[in-house]
Order: structure tokens, then sequence, then C-alpha cells
């Protein structure tokens, strides 16, 4: 499988000139099959929008994979143009108890003083509502997708996503590092067996001092975290919308300095990495 | 001092990061206008409004100015700032929010619980420090804040969407965002269904040019180009042409068009506000394309900077 990215910023686009090389969409992966039926994305910020705007016709099924419903990854389902096609079917997952819940959730973007659309239910295409629990499997043309509870508020999912060859990677966008909890424990575990691991990395060290506690990491967090899971290749994401390219190039160059024997990449928009 | 009127985001629909989209920008609406030293009011809270949040704290450290937020409704492009914006954090912060006064149970305070609540924000509507109040403002019915007269004008927009006219200083600045031409409602819907259609769009219409008159810079909705209004009339989004011939009818001299598609590259959007140029017949009614980060100088006489 390869995965491409779409939206790589937390928290709020960021659509300026000095930010422009690691991209100012929210967050938006695309796992592309080896033998694609269909388009599948983790998390839906607005990066899904520019991805809606390029599908070929042949495509019908399409799978969003929700890691939580906070904004910045949910506020690219409205724009996203398959909806709009009643050729399509449309499967959503996300964090929930049912299926009313999990749209009650989304359907809060589409309140009528939010959107002229007034409800999800608008839409032409068919929608699926996926629920899912913690420690669930699920298969999507061959690639199969295990949750993990992560530590950001109170029900956010990350993935371990295993393609065709068997490798695999783990997705772990809005996640904070606290070691010695149970939550870090267990992504430990599913980090060990993984080929990769994409982790929230909102904050430098400097800024993380003040903003400890509100879900989100630092470099130096993730990075003992990345050591003491031997992960060997580590992706950072989730950028604070107002650091610049040059900001992230610090982050990644103290990373070599702090944890050289992680590869430590800044995941930016366009990136393909295949698996 | 000198007053300035900031462009925060000028972007339609959505926020949209691209390279080819840099000149415009890509943040949505949300402009700010200095009133004095220590007031600034505010045109809509888009994704522009985070980065006005962070000037603010820059510029006034700890010691925050009065802020005045006009909101011209609640679609998400131009209240999605709001959860971003510092000043809410500051202790000593006096926020007013101005919107329009509705018959149902969505006040702007009700959309701020729905913004910070936990499903969907890491911060509690109650754990914010600024002091906050909410207006709710009624149609041309003017309210005064500082040395400012504001008029609120109905746009003919979503459910209910309001422009705003301030008079300031002897000048008139009029933000109009976001509305469709006065002919087609939007999506055929209308406050009351006994109304008919057609003299209501005349109505607000004409209030609207009664109440712009000999206005000197006015920001506009000016999303579609005439080619995609042909299908898209009822959408609730305005052209150039439409514009420009509205504002010549007020004796407009500065025009700004904003509210760019998201779909629009700076190519595309560079070509739009030349053809307007092209159509204008007036002499008198300078075009400009509304781009982020634009400063206008506000100055006492009869003229502008862009």
């Amino acid at each position: 499988m390869q995965l491409k990215f779409w939206g790589t910023r937390g928290d709020i686009p960021a659509p300026e000139r000095d930010k422009i090389k690691y991209g100012g969409n929210t967050i938006c992966l695309e796992l592309v099959a080896d033998k694609p039926k269909s388009k599948i994305y983790l998390d839906a910020g607005i990066g899904l929008m520019l991805a809606g705007r390029s599908i070929p016709a042949e495509i019908n099924d399409f799978h969003i994979v929700l890691s939580h419903y906070h904004w910045d990854h949910i506020q690219g389902i409205l724009p996203f143009v398959p909806f709009f096609l009643p050729k399509n079917n449309i499967h959503i997952y996300g964090y929930a108890h049912s299926e009313i819940e999990l749209k009650d959730y989304l359907n809060t973007l589409y309140l009528y003083v939010f959107s002229p659309l007034r409800t999800i239910d608008f839409y032409a295409a068919k929608v699926y509502y996926h629920p899912l629990g913690i420690n669930q499997d699920f298969v999507i043309d061959g690639i199969q997708f295990s949750t993990i509870q992560l530590d950001h508020g109170d029900f956010t999912l990350g993935y371990k996503v295993t393609g065709e060859k068997g490798l695999s990677f783990v997705y772990a966008s809005d996640n904070e590092i606290r070691p010695g909890s149970r939550l870090y424990r267990n992504l430990i575990e599913k980090s060990k067996s993984s080929n990769m691991v994409i982790h929230n990395c909102k904050f430098n060290d400097a800024d993380y001092k003040t903003h400890s506690g509100q879900g989100h990491s630092s470099l130096s967090t993730v990075l003992h975290f990345a050591k003491e899971a031997g992960v060997k290749r580590l992706g950072l994401i989730h950028y604070h919308p107002n650091y610049t390219d040059n900001d992230v190039d610090k982050m990644l160059e103290q990373a070599k300095t702090l944890a050289p024997e992680i590869q430590t990449i800044g995941t930016r928009e366009g990136m393909q990495i295949n698996f | 001092m000198i007053n300035n009127l900031v462009f925060w985001g000028v972007r339609g629909s959505f926020p949209i990061s691209s390279r080819d989209m840099l000149v415009y920008g890509g943040n949505t609406s949300c402009l700010s206008l200095q009133l004095d030293e220590d007031t600034v009011l505010v045109f809509d809270a888009g994704s522009g409004f985070k980065n006005l949040g962070e000037n603010i704290v820059k510029t006034y450290k700890n010691k925050p100015p009065e802020i005045h937020v006009l909101v011209s409704h609640f679609m998400w492009d131009h209240i999605m700032g709001i959860p971003f914006f510092k000043p809410l954090d500051m202790p000593g912060a006096k926020i007013f929010f101005y919107s329009a006064k509705r018959d149902d149970h969505f006040s702007l305070k009700e959309i701020f619980t729905v913004q910070h609540s936990r499903d969907y924000f890491h911060v509690d509507f109650v754990e914010l420090a600024a002091h906050l109040v909410f207006y709710s403002v009624q149609c041309y019915q003017p309210f005064k804040i500082k040395n400012a007269l504001i008029t609120p004008v109905v746009l003919n927009h979503a459910d209910i969407t309001y422009g705003y006219i301030v008079e300031f200083q002897g000048k008139k600045i009029a933000y109009i965002c976001d509305t469709a031409p006065f002919h087609t409602s939007f999506l055929g819907t209308l406050p009351n269904p006994k109304y008919s259609e057609k003299k209501y769009m005349n109505y607000i219409g004409n209030r609207l040019v009664e109440l712009m008159k000999g206005a000197s810079i006015v920001y506009v909705d000016a999303h579609f180009n005439e080619t995609e209004y042909k299908d898209k009339h009822h959408w609730g989004h305005s052209t150039p042409e439409y514009m420009i011939k509205l504002c010549n009818l007020c004796g407009v001299t500065n025009l700004f068009l904003g509210h760019h598609a998201p779909e629009h590259n700076d190519e595309f959007v560079d070509k739009m506000i030349a053809d307007a140029k092209k159509i204008n017949q007036n002499p008198g009614l300078r075009i400009f394309g509304a781009k982020e980060n634009m400063t206008i100088k506000i100055v006492n006489e009869n003229t502008t900077h862009a």
C-alpha cells in the first residue's frame, strides 16, 4: 500500500507562505491499496477537500476513517465533492457506541446556522456509519486496521495499519506521551512490531513547557517514546499552526542530535510513503 | 493616530493552503479596523481571526484593548477562528460580539458553547479568561461603538446574514459579505413564506443602496465570475460585475473585491479583477482585489492608500 499526505497541520488551517513546505491544510492522509477498489482516507481535515477534487470517475466507494471529532479532523467533510454524487457509497468510521451517535458527532457540522446543507442526510451519496471501539480490527480493500486508544480527550483513536505485504505503520495524530500510563504502555506494544510510527508533535520542547496536559506532544517526549518502543522510522505530524517551515526544520535537526538511531521525518503535504 | 483597516482573511467558504493561492491568501473572512488606540473593531471571525489575535497579543502585550467583533452569520468560514483567538485567554481582555437577533435559540453564545464543547475542542467555554459580552443587534437599527456608528443591513445569504456599515471620522466603510445579488433568494428561502420574493429582494437591496450611499471603502463578496454565477444564482454569493453596478449606484469610491472562491487560484482571481476593472465605466470608482494582510490607511482627507 501507499500512504499519501494531503494535510499535516494541526488545530486550524495555516495557509501562509512560510508554512507551505510542510503545508497549511489540516490533517488528511490517503491510503492507496495495491489493487485499489476504493478511496481510503485517515482523518478528514481540510486536506480532504483537496483530495476530493481529483477523483477518477470509476471510483464509487469511499472510506473515511476518523481518529476523533475535533474540528481540524472533520472540517474537510463538508466540501468533499464525492458526497454530492448519487453513484457514490461513503463509509465513515469513528469511535462511537452506535451508528446514530457517530452520525450525531458529524451532524453538528451541518446545523443550519453553520451550513446551508442543514443535515448530513442532505447528500446524494449513500452514507454508511461504522462505529468503532477500542482494539477493534477491520479490513478495507485488503488493508488491515486495528484501533488503539490514545491519550487525547475522552475518545481518540489511533490505528495500526497493515498493508498487503505485511508492512505496517501506527497512526497517532493526536496523543500526549505520558510515560508510565496505561495508554502509553499500550501504544508501545502496538508500535514495537510496526515499521513506522506517525505521531503528533505539535510543540517544540520550549513551547511544551507551558502546554503540557492539553493532549499533544513535544519533540523530546515523542523521541523518548520512540526509543522505548524501538521505532526505527518516525513521522512527525500535527504541527502547531504558528510553526513555520523553519521551525519544523529546527525540530528535525534537533531530532537528529537527540535520537540519531531513529530516522525522523517531517511529514508534509504531497509526501508519499510505500509499505 | 492612523486608523488602519487590515485584511486578515479574504478567502471564501473554506480556508485553503496552496502554493498558487499565496497572493490573495487562504484564510477565511476577517477584517479589522482600529477605532482608537484601545479599541479594535473586527468584521467576522474566520480563520484570519487567529492571526489578528496573535497580532493583538504582540502589540498590546498584557494590556489588551477592547475588541468588538461584528459577526455576519454563523457559517463555518466566518466563525472558525474563534477557538484560536489568543485574547480569549488574556485575563482582563474585554471582547464584545455582535450578531443578528434571531427567533430561534441560536445565539452567538450558543455557538461558542458548541465550538468549545469537549467533543470538538480541547478547551471548555467556561475556562476562557477574557470577559465576553454577546449582543444581538437588529437590522437597520444603528448603534454606537466608541466614536463609530454601526448600522446592520440584511443581506441575501443563509438564513440571517448581516452586512455592517460603519460611519467613522466622517467616512463610511461597508462590509458586505456574504451576499448574492438581490434577485433570487438564497436556496429559495424567505424569512417569511408569505413574502413575495421579488418584493423582499427589492426591499433589502434598496435599503442597502440607501445606507451605502457615499461610502468611501466597501468590502464585498465577489465569489463567482459571471459564467459560474449562471448555475449558482441561489448560492448566496455575488460577482464583481454585480458589485460594481451596486457600488456605482451608491457613489462608492473604493471597492475591494473579496471572498475569493477556494477553487480560484491567484491567476484566476487576477483575471477576475482585471476583467472587473475593464467593465467599470466610472473613473470615480477604484477597484481592488482584496489580498490577505493588505492594510488600508484611513486618512482624514478624502483619499485612501492601499
